[in-house]
Parts: structure tokens; sequence; C-alpha cells
């Protein structure tokens, strides 16, 4: 049986996602998709049903509470420790120690609408960032693994580009992508730089220039010398670029985040101190109702900031899904952002604002010379022979307007000069 | 001598792979030993084990065990199965992409000791000279087919061959939840007797059904479980008395 092999590079720039883990069926792979979203979901069924009913049967409600608790409190737990683990008391933290708390005050009910909150606030985060590993995965696709050299018998060999070195010559044929960022050695091609620059339209290069990993080779094959290994290529800064962009948050998350951690250590140290100090400074117990503790809980409690984390990613999903029903795709909150501090407006219009696809709307002959028709017959079978751009669009238009082609007995191409 | 680089730890290439597919069936092999893995074989596993611990509580508390208890006893034993089956299916696949992780970073850092035990591996499979150093050419060129040869032949881990974790789950609940129907009708409405025959056939089902899983002899499969469940029967019996 002839297989062919698995591409793990989407699987390890997902990030271990497990809805395509390599380990899994097929079949049973889209169990693991948006499963944070499902998640919450259930658990806000789940505790729906479990209050209502609070009022009829009091022991099943709080078997289902419990299932809250699990469903979305144990994540919650873990981030939390994680969290703690690395010094970084934040809101969250604050969230699940309220959360898992108010069971102690009685307000069981309120401790799993938090943590609910909490997990559809994560979830639409989620959502929110799904979009820029689009950009992400295209690029890692783009991103050719193997090299081809030539050996002292003039075989063409793949080997990987690990195990290429500066000053290595590789060859590109037409139609393939330039693996490493090199120098052309022998022949003369266009190349596209859509997915690097943006630009679609082909760029012509010859011996002594340079051509950046990425590049898709259009016309004929070219030496190239190898001038960076790859993991110093242009395409891995980019991607690497990518990925740090990929990480970060939008501004107003960023100005929460650096304030909900102070709230947080200051929440916290003020319940350690109600729970210390009032007995101390008023005749009041430790314990029961009407006791320090309990009070500090509640303060704990009333002061976890449930509204500020889930109005952060409620607003840039809602900006978001507003845009996307006007046919505008944003990838991320972070877009938002810039979007939201922008002025002035440029575009790369080829391949932007238009389609990047050129088409022959009409054509002229001299007078005197062909008829339109020979005229077509005779481009067509010069234009058949080549891959450019401007080439494809005649022949498109070539092979709608006439009904008998024309190939050529011989063919010489002739790169352009400067 | 050369000193060997530390990827080997003093070893042979052919040793290091030894060990390391040593390594790839620990990874896959559940907390209970070998098995395959799938949501029919977790609802089998489900029904065998209610059937058994009910079998036991029957027997030894006949009569002194309530209803109510028993339908505890199965409300319980559902949840432990499937969160227990989500979880230890979760706890393989993490395993399985440690390990993923681990193998590609060693093709990425330690390319030469690689192409060591990739020679390793095809001699013992009876490549030799320049067609040996051709397919470890062409292995080493591609770097997700080298890493997916290093996953089934030097782990000896297969892909696509496991279900979700959730899905193995629901199996195990689907199992759970049928034995306890069936058994708690049997408790309703059945003799002493006929509650332990109809509990002897559902444990010997669903070992047939995962003999046929696993593409073992149903016959031997259903003789070997019939025994086990009559020495259980027994035991538990005798002791009572």
């Amino acid at each position: 049986m002839n297989r062919s092999p698995y591409v793990f590079d989407e699987f390890f720039a997902s990030g271990l996602e497990e809805s395509i883990s390599p380990f899994l069926t097929k079949s049973s792979r889209h169990w693991g998709k948006n499963l944070e979203i499902k998640v919450a979901v259930t658990a806000a069924i789940v505790l729906l049903l479990s209050f209502s009913l609070s009022f009829f049967y009091l022991s099943l409600s709080y078997i289902l509470l419990t299932f809250v608790f699990f469903l979305v409190g144990t994540p919650a737990l873990m981030q939390s420790i994680e969290d703690c683990k690395n010094l970084e008391i934040n809101i969250d933290v604050l969230m699940t120690l309220a959360a898992f708390l108010s069971v102690a005050v009685g307000g069981g009910f309120e401790g799993a609408l938090l943590l609910v909150l909490f997990n559809v606030s994560g979830a639409m985060e989620q959502m929110v960032t799904h979009k820029t590993k689009g950009a992400l995965h295209s690029l890692h696709r783009l991103s050719p693994k193997q090299a081809y050299i030539l050996d002292i018998n003039h075989r063409i060999l793949p080997i990987s580009i690990h195990d290429v070195k500066t000053g290595m010559h590789i060859y590109v044929q037409a139609g393939e992508i330039v693996p490493l960022d090199a120098k052309v050695i022998k022949g003369t091609s266009s190349v596209n730089l859509v997915h690097l620059t943006g630009e679609s339209m082909p760029v012509s290069k010859k011996a002594g220039m340079e051509i950046p990993a990425g590049a898709v080779n259009i016309d004929a094959a070219l030496t190239l010398e190898v001038l960076r290994t790859s993991s110093d290529s242009t395409l891995c800064k980019i991607i690497d670029l990518i990925t740090k962009a990929q990480k970060a948050k939008p501004k107003i998350q960023k100005i929460l985040d650096v304030v909900g951690q102070k709230y947080a250590i200051s929440i916290i140290f003020l319940t350690v101190l109600i729970a210390t100090i009032l007995p101390w400074l008023f005749s009041m117990p430790y314990l029961g109702v009407e006791g320090s503790i309990y009070r500090s809980l509640a303060f704990l409690i009333a002061a976890s900031p449930c509204a500020l984390i889930i109005a952060t990613p409620t607003a840039y999903l809602s900006a978001i899904s507003a845009c996307a029903k006007k046919g505008i795709l944003l990838k991320g909150g972070i877009t938002l952002d810039a979007i939201a501090s922008c002025h002035v407006i440029s575009f790369d219009k080829t391949g932007t604002l238009t389609t990047g696809k050129l088409t022959v709307e009409s054509f002229d002959t001299l007078e005197g010379s062909f008829s339109k028709q020979q005229a077509l017959r005779i481009a067509y079978g010069l234009e058949k022979h080549v891959t450019h751009p401007i080439a494809q669009a005649i022949m498109s238009y070539a092979e709608k307007n006439i009904s008998l082609l024309v190939t050529l007995k011989s063919f010489l191409w002739c790169p352009a000069m400067d | 001598m050369t000193k060997k680089p530390a990827h080997f730890q003093g070893k042979k290439p052919l040793q290091h792979v030894v060990d390391a597919q040593v390594k790839g069936r620990i990874t896959v092999e559940s907390m209970h030993g070998s098995e395959v893995p799938g949501h029919i074989f977790s609802a089998c596993d489900a029904v065998q084990e209610l059937s058994i611990i009910f079998i036991v509580l029957y027997m030894v508390f006949f009569q002194l065990l309530s209803f109510t208890i028993f339908v505890t006893l199965f409300i319980a034993w559902i949840i432990w199965k499937t969160m227990r089956s989500a979880l230890l299916a979760w706890s393989r696949l993490e395993r399985l992409h440690r390990l993923t992780e681990q193998e590609r970073w060693e093709i990425q850092h330690h390319r030469e000791q690689e192409r060591e035990e990739l020679i390793a591996l095809y001699q013992a499979k009876g490549f030799s000279g320049q067609l040996l150093e051709e397919v470890v050419e062409v292995l080493m060129a591609d770097e997700n087919r080298l890493l997916q040869v290093m996953l089934e032949e030097e782990m000896g881990l297969a892909l696509e061959t496991f279900e979700h974790p959730l899905k193995q789950a629901c199996g195990a609940f689907i199992g759970a939840l049928l034995s306890s129907i069936i058994l708690g009708c049997c408790l309703l409405w059945c003799s002493f007797y006929p509650t332990i025959i109809i509990t002897a056939l559902l444990f010997i089902i669903a070992s047939i059904i995962a003999a046929k899983k696993e593409k073992n002899r149903i016959g031997y499969a259903a003789i070997w479980n019939s025994a086990v469940f009559v020495v259980i029967v027994m035991t538990s019996y005798l002791l009572k008395t």
C-alpha cells in the first residue's frame, strides 16, 4: 500500500491540538474541536438545570452543581495553580478562589455561575484568537522541508533543509518553492513573492540576484547558492514574528492584566487582613456566620470582578462578528486595536483591492498584418510555453475565443535584458 | 575510540532502537495492560466490571441491600467508568504527544545519531550497501516521513489508531448505563437464580464482543470468561456461607 507520510508540521504549529492529533482516528478527531466552547455551553445548561431543580429536588440539584464545578472548576483550578507556581497572582486566580470559597459561605450557585462565566470568557477568547492561526498554518505549508542538490553524478537528490549549509548549491525547478534564502548562480526566472510581501506580480530574477525563502519559482529551473540556513531564513523569521504576534493580547487586555494583578493581590491581602484583624478590633468570633472568616470570604466573592473578565472578550467577539456580517474578516482582537488608531490606509492594490489575476478585454492588430484570429492563434502558440501571468491571461482569452488552436514546431525562450 | 554522544547513552544504535520500542509500547499501554483502544472495548470493559461488582454484592448481601443502594452504586459506577476512561485516554494521548515532540527534537538536533539508528533499523530488515545508503538518504531528506518512520519503526507506535478520549468515554458510559439498566430490571423483577444467569450472560456477551474486536477466538473467550465468572460467584457464595 502506497501511503503518503503524515504531515506533522500543522500539528506542531497548532501547539499539539488534539483535534488534529496524528494518533487519533480521523473519524474521532471532531470530538476534540472547540472543546472549550462545548464544555462552557454544557456547564451553562447543567447549571440552569441545577438551579431549576433547586426548588423541587435539592439533592439532585446539588449533584448537578457538583458536575458544573467538575466541568468548569477543575480547569480553572489547574490554571490558577499554574499561575501561582509562576508567581502570577492575577484576576483569574482571584476568580477561582472566590468561586470555590463561595461554597463555604453557602453560595454554591453563585460560585458555579462565576466559573461558567469565566469559562465562557475563555472560550470566547479562544474564538477570537483562532482566526490568526490560519495565517501561520498557510506559512508553514509554504515552508518546504526539502531542498534538491546536484550530486557529483549530476543526479538531483532531495535533502532535508536542516542538512543544507550556507554556500551549498541547490536546484529549484519551475513551480517549486525556494526553500532557503539564496543567490541565483545559474538560470533566469520570475518568482512570486505574494506570501512574503503581498506583491502578486512576479519579479524577474537572474544570476547574482537574491531570492528569499518562500518565493515561488514560476518560469524556469534555477541553481542557487544558499546564503542562510533554515533557522535564519526570511520565512523562518516571518513565522517567528507571526507566532509572537499571535501570543500578543489586545491592548485593553494588556492594561487589564497589569491592573488586574495589583487588584488581585490587594483583594487577597485584604481578605486575609479582614479574617485575622477583625476579631482583634471588634469583639467578633473567627468562625460562624457572624465570624470574621465568613465576612472576609463574602468580601472576596463580592470583590471578584467577573464582569471585567468577561467584558473584554465579549466586546472583541461582538465587534468581530459584526464585521463578519458585513463581509469583513478580522484576524483577532489586535487587528481591531490597530484599526482603532488608524487614520490613513494605504493599499497595495494588486491582490488586495483587485484579484491580481490578469484578463484580456480586447486587442487590435497592426493594419495590413494578421487578422485578429490569426494573431490570437500565434499568440496562443507562443504563450503556451510560458507560465507568466500575462501569458496565462492571453491563453485563457484565446481558448474562449478561437476554435482552432495552433501548436508551434519549435520554441526558443529568451529572457528580456534590463 | 570516539566517545558516543549522550543521545545513545553509551549504547549501540540497535540497542537504542530496542529500548525505544519498549518505551513506545509502555506509552500506548493502559494501566491494566495492553488492550484494543476504542469506544466498543471501553463499553465492554464497563459492562464486565459492573457485572462482577454487582454479582459479588448480590451474592454476599442478598436481600440485605436495598434497591436504592444498588441504584446509587450503578450511578457512581457509570460516573467512575466514564470519567476514568476519558482520563486514561487523555493521559495516553498526552504521553504519545510528548514522545512525538521528543522524537522530533531528536530528529532536528541529533541528525547523525538518527541516521545511525535508521541504518541499524534497516540493516536489521536486510538492507545493505548502496540500497541501504539510498533508503537512509531518502528518509533523512523528508522530516515528516522520518518522524513517522521513527514513531512506527523505532517506537513501535501506530498512527491514527486511537479514538478521541471523549468518544472512548462515551463508549464506557453507554456500556455502564446499559448494564445498570439490565441489572436494575433484574433486581426489580427477577428472582435469585435468573438474576445470576442474566448477569453471567451480560458478562459473557461483553467478553465475546471484546474478543471479536481483538480478533481473538470467540469460543475460547466465552469459555474462559464463563469460567472466571463461575469462580467469582462460587468464591463469593462459599465465603459468605
